[in-house]
């Protein structure tokens, strides 16, 4: 017992220190990480109408999100292109066949895994290719892949017959 | 006494973090529990739908009466679907299901289409039966591969959780008391639904009147009529384009060539000062303006929706499309988006579409999509219709207040065309459209119109 406090004391500074940047990181990387807010999309008020229950909105505010998430930095029609993907797989028996269901598929896409479907910025924009996308335009053709050549792939993904290039992702049927 | 003071300090310290990592622990393992059992709930979700679509696909293969059949026929749709669901919500890495979810989908799919048949006085066909056969006996061993792969990820512990997470993989589970578990539990444990992937690659095509028929996974295109253009000719058409939607000043600055079922010369354009991009597609067969959009930010509205569609229709005019009607129309982020569709013979023409953006702060015409015309447009023969439109109206339900109707060609789930008469009809302040086949007089198909800010949705 002596010699643990001889040896703590001995080293006092030493573990304060390290005790320091232990919880500066800890607190740095979880703790008290505040979830970063993106502002509430828009959604317009309207009045009652008798068709009741349907609209498109929530659709829009999905799609957008993952449109951000995943090609925030990708051209407008990259952007579009990757919405259209998200609406090519409901429509596709191999894929869940709800919105949410291809979106929140588990690993499907990456920015759902980390969180930053969460978070991203850009949903100006985005939301206006999700509109597009919605509203029929498909730069893909069907496609019902894409990815970044760039980084690590499943490399099953290259068996795929491959549409088009737009911007860092290539778009696969 | 500072000392000692220090020292205590360093220990509080300590025991604090120890604490708040054991209470960092506690939170992790509920997440990877509630993680657990969502992917457990699917796991057996998808067993037990397998086996009572079996059970109704058998049943439904039994049936004499048709009223039986539509039931059990229609129960495996609703079992089908759900399995699908199921599978396609767990988290199976570096193994691609593709071909076993859209077994399930079209199986369910292709149920649900027989069991229309059968309600509309049709009756099952021997091709209807060997088919059906079939599938009862792959879905029978779907079920008992689920039960084999059961009973060893029970045995082995397996735990979804590790699949989908990198916090699950880390967070091995004890073995149960008085198990022989080895301690390799992994991705590999799933091989089982490979084989059985593999399996069902192998099985024949499945074509019939539904959305996930083989036969509209391919199609090809019918309106792409024309010689092959090269790509100078494609940059002037799709500069030409560009000048008569007025948007002038623009010149080429990428190109790249798109493939797919509708290949096409893709041309980038810019203004030379840069900004907004117009993405413009010309098809390589014939050289027809496939699609174009303008990344232009739009200014307030200033145009409303009538103005906007008589520009639309005009430059349509421009374009050479001379015989097509303005359908739906919806406005969202200050652009118009119209939908004309094709006239034949006094009849509208809903399979031939062409969407036509406008800006509503300029009238600029800032997107087209004429994918849908050119998937389907060809000389179409139609029949003269066997029923008027008196008669036709007669079918429609008594409770709906119907306008005026008019003749239509309007396609199936399964990629038919049907000569129908379209009647509007309202019930409760809600709309509909309502088609009546011209030919037979069944009662084709029902849309609701949903009224949005600026336009309409038909649902």
């Amino acid at each position: 017992m002596e010699q643990i406090l001889a040896s703590l004391r001995r080293y006092r500074w030493f573990l304060l220190f390290g005790l320091a940047v232990v919880i500066g990181l800890l607190t740095y990387t979880g703790l008290g990480r505040r979830v970063e807010q993106s502002p509430a999309p828009e959604i317009p008020v309207q009045a009652y109408r008798p068709a009741r229950g349907v609209s498109r909105s929530d659709e829009v505010d999905l799609l957008a999100r993952l449109v951000a998430a995943e090609a925030g930095n990708e051209p407008y029609a990259g952007q579009v292109a990757v919405a259209a993907v998200v609406l090519n797989r409901v429509a596709h028996p191999s894929f869940p066949n709800t919105l949410a269901g291809v979106i929140y598929q588990p690993l499907a896409f990456e920015s759902v895994t980390t969180g930053w479907i969460w978070r991203a910025p850009g949903l100006v924009t985005a939301r206006r290719a999700a509109i597009d996308a919605l509203n029929g335009w498909d730069p893909t053709y069907g496609s019902l892949y894409f990815w970044n050549p760039a980084k690590p792939v499943n490399p099953w993904i290259w068996t795929r017959q491959i549409v088009t290039q737009i911007g860092r992702h290539i778009f696969a049927r | 006494m500072r000392r000692r003071w220090k020292l205590i300090a360093v220990i509080a310290a300590l025991v604090l973090l120890a604490g708040w990592g054991f209470w960092e622990r506690q939170n992790r393992i509920a997440y990877v529990n509630a993680l657990e059992a969502n992917a457990q709930l699917e796991f057996y979700n998808v067993l037990t739908r397998v086996e009572e679509a079996e059970v109704a696909l058998a049943k439904a293969l039994v049936a004499a009466s048709p009223r039986q059949q539509v039931f059990y026929l229609t129960e495996v749709w609703n079992e089908a679907t759900d399995a699908q669901d199921s599978l396609s919500q767990l988290p199976i890495p570096n193994l691609n299901l593709s071909a076993t979810r859209k077994f399930l989908a079209q199986l369910g799919d292709y149920c649900l289409s027989l069991a229309r048949k059968t309600a509309g006085g049709g009756s099952l066909t021997v091709a209807d039966r060997n088919n059906l056969s079939r599938l009862q006996a792959q879905l029978g061993e779907f079920g008992r591969r689920l039960h084999a792969l059961e009973t060893r990820l029970t045995q082995r512990n397996f735990r979804w959780a590790s699949m989908a997470t990198p916090a699950g993989r880390a967070l091995p589970a004890p073995p149960p008391r008085g198990s022989t578990a080895s301690a390799a539990v992994g991705p590999e444990d799933l091989s089982d639904l490979g084989n059985l992937e593999r399996q069902i690659q192998e099985m024949p095509s499945l074509t019939y009147d539904g959305p996930f028929s083989d036969h509209l996974l391919r199609v090809t295109p019918k309106g792409l009529t024309g010689a092959r253009i090269d790509r100078a000719t494609a940059e002037a058409k799709a500069l030409t384009f560009a000048r008569k939607a007025d948007l002038t000043d623009l010149r080429v600055t990428a190109y790249r060539r798109t493939g797919g079922p509708m290949p096409a010369h893709s041309f980038v354009l810019s203004a030379p000062a840069g900004g907004s991009r117009l993405f413009i597609d010309v098809s390589e067969k014939g050289g027809h303006i496939v699609q174009m959009l303008f990344d232009r930010p739009l200014g307030a509205a200033r145009l409303d929706a009538s103005e906007a569609t008589a520009r639309a229709q005009a430059f349509l005019r421009r374009q050479g499309f001379t015989a097509m009607t303005p359908t739906y129309s919806l406005r969202e982020a200050n652009a118009q988006t119209v939908t004309f569709a094709a006239r034949e013979g006094g009849a509208l023409v809903y399979p031939d579409l062409i969407k036509v953006k406008v800006a509503l702060d300029n009238g600029q015409i800032v997107g087209w999509d004429a994918t849908t015309y050119l998937t389907n447009h060809h000389a179409r023969s139609l029949p003269r219709p066997r029923l008027g439109q008196a008669a036709a109206r007669a079918r429609v339900n008594p409770d709906l207040v119907v306008g005026r109707g008019r003749l239509c060609v309007i396609p199936t789930a399964g990629g038919r065309e049907v000569l129908a008469w379209e009647f509007s009809g309202a019930r409760n302040g809600d709309r509909f459209l309502v088609y009546i086949n011209a030919l037979t007089g069944a009662e084709e198909q029902i849309l609701k119109v949903v009224e949005q800010p600026g336009g309409q949705l038909v649902m």
